[in-house]
């Protein structure tokens, strides 16, 4: 049982940064692809903390932040973000469609239609990844899309799962920071899988329950 | 130096020494209840979550509206407030995901708003400033003199209400009325 996420242990937790790891690799090979640019990203980190402390997952909570959110369904139902800083989804938008580096400054229906279908397609070829990995079917929910502070967002999301059952006392989160060094840019990559997901993740990697 | 002390999601929290100011980062679809007592200069905030807590009956789980604000409440109580000096100001109640399926239908945001007002009502407390609603994420900010602040993502702060200055000859008077009970 994982009623508590402490009791996991330091493989299973190894094992999670792994399934983040890869997971992220194809994402970040997706945002290259989309954008013509290397893109690095960071060793994912596994992170257990008690609802009050969710939003410190982010290094800068009050920072202002443009997120994309998939429901995740199927066999290891979860939770996929990926959150941009506000300067660099501006300059992602940018790329995306074809403009000057600092042409974008505000972010209109066109700019959001761009960077959520940006998130889709990154957080898709995570899950695919994840998918071929565990052999789970999993299956995204059609994308939401918020701009605020790095806090208000995650902490609207954090009501939406406890209002669901899906976060009780604490949550676990794989983070993953990627980056694109020469543009300075960076964008973190969430997911959290619920209780359920995260022991059908589990037992595919260690084949038993 | 001021002391800042974060109130996280479904905590509630009290402050009464000065040069301090409790803070609740970026509310989106979550409330924050500030109560404060002139007459002690008592703050107390609560960071509301959701707004029932139907079924789960924990007396302390600070998380749904109904139990935060009666809990706030009876800590200020604790501390010696009465219910007749508190002053109360809101912020948050918003939604934040423009988005489709389950994200938007929950309506996290305008339920939590109106549970915490109801539940303030019941209590019989009025609310002297609120700012609540809207798609945009507030901190929301309680400094121990009474102040309450409204900070938008990129912006700068801005007073919502003073909770404490305006009603200092009342706050004393009270205090004293207390004074002479007490003799």
């Amino acid at each position: 049982m994982l009623s508590s996420y402490s009791a996991l242990s330091a493989v299973q937790v190894d094992a999670l940064r792994e399934i983040g790891n890869i997971g992220a690799g194809h994402a970040s090979t997706a945002i290259a692809a989309l954008t013509d640019w290397p893109i690095g990203m960071s060793v994912p980190s596994v992170d257990i903390l008690s609802l009050p402390h969710f939003v410190e997952v982010m290094r800068c909570p009050e920072a202002e932040a443009v997120c994309i959110y998939l429901a995740v369904e199927g066999d290891a139902p979860g939770h996929a973000l990926l959150v941009l800083p506000l300067d660099s989804a501006l300059r992602m938008a940018d790329r995306l469609l074809g403009r000057d580096a600092g042409q974008t400054t505000t972010l209109e229906e066109l700019e959001c239609s761009a960077l959520m279908e940006f998130g889709n397609i990154v957080i898709s070829s995570f899950l695919t990844a994840l998918n071929e990995m565990t052999g789970l079917t999993l299956q995204a929910t059609p994308p939401a899309f918020a701009t605020d502070a790095a806090a208000t967002i995650l902490s609207s999301l954090a009501a939406m799962l406890v209002a669901t059952g899906v976060i009780q006392e604490e949550t676990l989160s794989i983070v993953t920071c990627i980056h694109q060094d020469t543009e300075k840019l960076e964008g973190f990559f969430l997911y959290i899988p619920e209780p359920m997901g995260l022991k059908r993740f589990l037992s595919a990697l260690f084949g038993e329950g | 130096m001021q002391e800042k002390i974060v109130v996280g999601m479904g905590e509630v929290k009290l402050c009464r020494s000065e040069n301090s100011l409790l803070i609740a980062l970026g509310l989106g679809s979550c409330v924050g209840v500030c109560i404060y007592d002139p007459a002690l200069c008592l703050a107390g905030m609560a960071h509301v979550v959701l707004p029932s807590s139907t079924g789960k009956e924990e007396e302390e789980d600070a998380r749904y509206a109904d139990i935060a604000v009666p809990l706030l409440i009876k800590r200020m109580q604790q501390e010696g407030s009465l219910r007749s000096g508190m002053r109360v100001a809101l912020a948050g109640g918003g939604q934040i995901f423009k988005g489709f399926g389950a994200v938007t239908k929950l309506d996290i945001g305008p339920r939590n708003a109106e549970a915490v007002q109801k539940q303030l009502t019941t209590m019989g407390l009025p609310i002297v400033a609120a700012d609540l609603g809207g798609n945009v994420g507030r901190t929301l900010l309680l400094y121990t003199n009474g102040t309450v602040a409204v900070r938008l993502p990129g912006a700068q702060e801005r007073v919502l209400a003073y909770l404490g200055a305006v009603n200092r000859v009342e706050a004393t008077l009270s205090s004293n009325q207390l004074l002479r009970k007490a003799a």
